[in-house]
């Protein structure tokens, strides 16, 4: 189960408002690439993965995704804080607020609705693995787009931190999934999958 | 920075120790230092979150405390106001 802690990972704390930097970040709740998708791939794909090691990091990880996604959602609350529906007209802001008005709603900086055909779960150790670790790189280059983007001092500390935990994440399933080939048929390790094709003694 | 807010920023900066140890402590298991380490920082944010919820209420809703779980400020709101 899942117990929720009354903090963010990292502070959020922006002071000035601007519904153009809100539609860029927005990205990050519902868009491709973006936290909702990350934890939603992570926190599925554990169900089939083979060896404790796994399942822990795609659980820890995963849980951790769920955090940022409440970081971004933060971000963007706390940038239409009080937001006219002259400054959304004025920060291109206004297609978004026909539909949520200021509330935070899983869409990309273009208003597509989160879809989960954006994710995979394929029951398959090292295809999810491989996933995960483009993932994290596409995350990690849609922050380094926002920082261009951004002018913000306050929004960019934050989006920094969350970059940085993309680099992380690669790293440890970077790990996992040597972890995995090690375990394998050295020679092909395409050749087993150790979520399906089960060595199953149990009947002697 | 006011008091709450200081031990709020000690607890998530230890919890964020024990996020980091715990992530490599997944892929490196036999490690005993990280192990180590791990436990260190868990003893860690276990005593600054204690010290946050006997002052300024809970943090999880299974955390004993005199204040309520639905007071105000939510860890989103901020009004901008550099409090």
């Amino acid at each position: 189960m899942f117990l929720y802690e009354k903090r963010l990972e990292y502070p959020v704390k922006i002071a000035n408002v601007s519904a153009k930097n809100a539609k860029i970040v927005m990205d990050q709740y519902g868009g491709p690439d973006g936290e909702l998708g990350a934890s939603l791939r992570y926190l599925s794909q554990r169900f089939s993965m083979p060896f404790p090691e796994l399942k822990a990091l795609l659980t820890d990880i995963g849980t951790e995704e769920l955090g940022h996604l409440e970081m971004i959602g933060a971000i963007v609350t706390q940038l239409t804080r009080n937001l006219s529906a002259e400054e959304a007209k004025k920060g291109g802001f206004d297609a978004y607020f026909l539909d949520h008005t200021t509330g935070v709603y899983p869409a990309d900086s273009a208003g597509v609705p989160f879809n989960a055909a954006c994710i995979q779960s394929t029951g398959d150790v090292i295809a999810d693995l491989m996933e995960d670790m483009a993932a994290e790189q596409k995350a990690r280059l849609t922050y380094d787009n926002i920082l261009r983007l951004v002018d913000d001092a306050d929004v960019k500390d934050v989006i920094r931190f969350l970059r940085e935990r993309e680099i992380v994440h690669f790293q440890r399933f970077g790990e996992a999934l040597r972890l995995v080939t090690d375990k394998l048929d050295d020679r092909n390790f395409y050749a087993f999958n150790p979520s399906y094709d089960k060595h199953c003694n149990c009947n002697g | 920075m006011n008091q709450k807010n200081e031990i709020l920023r000690k607890v998530d900066e230890k919890g964020f120790a024990v996020t980091e140890w715990k992530l490599y402590t997944d892929t490196h298991p036999n490690d005993a230092q990280a192990v180590a380490a791990l436990h260190r920082a868990a003893a860690e944010y276990k005593a600054a979150r204690e010290e946050y919820l006997n002052e300024y209420g809970p943090l999880a809703c299974t955390d004993m405390s005199n204040t309520s779980w639905i007071a105000d400020p939510w860890p989103w709101d901020y009004e901008g106001c550099g409090c």
